[in-house]
């Protein structure tokens, strides 16, 4: 989107109107829902409805650009994210949970990384820490720079870039020694 | 496979920006896929739910911010929409009239302004219809504001009456309560009172008895004394009489 026109978007949004609401949600929804379900999110959907809640709530005072937007929206959903682990941790399990292979919170990543579908590449993703995989999906799918996520995960820039590092060191190796096809 | 070679910080960034990375060509072609396939999309009808609901969201009253975190203090979190929302429309509309003021008297056509107001108006004023739309809002939500201070007021008001009516209702039956309990007191006061009469008869009519008997047996006794000593003189007399005889001979 062009800086003005991205602009004038948000004011239309900050005023209600859906149609500037439906674009900005065109544009970040699909990222959004792939980084909740990638991380584990158990109703991703729902949790995107309520990021974008959360958008709108503050949306009034937000100042800058596009890229900054972007990175707003993904900071929100990593921390509704957050959120929504402790609530499930407080939860006991449900039947269907172990029906469905989900125990308390223990294969719950590979749940989501299975309901993706076939995509390789994000199944390797889901061989990584935890750590390592909110980094690289944050940079890759919210486009936040190291201080950014530094400052979302409580972390210091380097330790953050070592996540970084580390990552994509352990992409190459699964790559290069198990030949995933790309 | 040596077509992944290690990554500096430098070509990281390069790759991640989608900036031209000659030699880093398979690492791009990994970085397009992962974003690809990453992106989920969304069911046409929850997204149009999460459209309404956002651009609902956006327009409603006010909202207290949350406590911050200590993870996240930034500063678009801290300030309420509240805040956000007059900062944005009445800055608007109060630079927007006097924009056009201004220009209608001629001064902004003269560059009298000063630069800072200048670029606000430039930045921000968009024309007079969309200061109207703006305007209308603003009395649209100032008339949902006092109508919901009104049903608030009335819902404290009904409440407190309740709480007096509540309270009044206590008091009643108290009261009934109260007077019954006063009514067995009393009851129990008579019949105790009833019982301590009869016993106290009871005892004074067995006092009497005993009093009666007593003046019977005294009366015997004294009787049987009087004869007792009318005996004794008789035997002195007779004694007296034998000594007389006795000397006269």
């Amino acid at each position: 989107m062009e800086p003005a026109e991205f602009r004038a978007t948000v004011e239309a949004a900050q005023a209600g109107a859906e149609w500037a609401w439906s674009r900005l949600y065109r544009d970040l929804a699909g990222p959004v829902l792939g980084y909740l379900k990638s991380r584990g999110a158990v109703e991703a959907e729902d949790l995107l409805g309520e990021v974008f809640v959360q958008v709108a709530r503050n949306i009034g005072s937000f100042r800058g650009d596009a890229r900054s937007f972007r990175s707003w929206v993904f900071t929100i959903a990593y921390h509704r994210l957050i959120d929504e682990r402790r609530y499930r941790s407080r939860r006991p399990v449900e039947p269907n949970d172990i029906d469905r292979g989900g125990g308390p919170g223990g294969d719950v990543e590979q749940e989501a990384l299975q309901n993706l579908g076939t995509e390789s590449t994000v199944k390797l993703l889901g061989r990584l820490t935890p750590g390592q995989q909110t980094v690289l999906l944050l940079r890759l799918l919210g486009d936040l720079t190291i201080d950014e996520i530094a400052h979302t995960m409580g972390k210091r820039p380097g330790a953050v870039k070592a996540l970084q590092r580390r990552g994509l060191e352990r992409l190459r190796e699964i790559i290069e020694t198990e030949g995933v096809p790309l | 496979m040596k077509d992944f070679e290690p990554l500096s910080d430098k070509n990281v960034e390069a790759l991640l920006a989608d900036r031209e990375t000659p030699g880093l060509e398979a690492w791009a072609g990994v970085i397009k896929r992962i974003r690809q396939e990453a992106t989920a999309s969304v069911d046409p009808e929850t997204a149009g739910t999460h459209v309404l609901r956002a651009a609902q969201t956006a327009v409603s009253l006010p909202v207290p911010s949350p406590v911050p975190s200590r993870r996240s203090p930034a500063t678009w979190r801290r300030r309420t929409v509240f805040a956000g929302l007059f900062s944005t429309l009445i800055g608007k509309i109060v630079i927007g009239t006097a924009a056009v003021a201004a220009a209608t008297a001629g001064v902004g056509a003269s560059n009298i302004l000063p630069d800072s107001v200048d670029n606000f108006i430039e930045r921000n004023f968009v024309g007079e219809d969309e200061l109207d739309q703006v305007e209308t809002q603003i009395r649209e939500r100032a008339r949902i504001r006092i109508e919901l201070e009104s049903d608030e007021a009335q819902t404290q008001t009904q409440n407190q009456q309740g709480q007096d009516l509540e309270g009044q209702q206590n008091q009643n039956q108290q009261g009934p309560d109260l007077e019954g309990q006063q009514n067995q007191n009393q009851q129990g006061q008579d019949l105790e009172g009833q019982q301590n009469q009869n016993q106290q008869g009871q005892d004074l009519e067995g006092q009497q008895n005993q009093t009666q008997m007593q003046t019977q047996s005294d009366e015997q006794s004294q009787t049987q004394t009087q004869t007792h000593s009318g005996d004794t003189n008789q035997n002195r007399i007779q004694q007296g009489d034998q000594a007389q005889l006795h000397q006269g001979s």
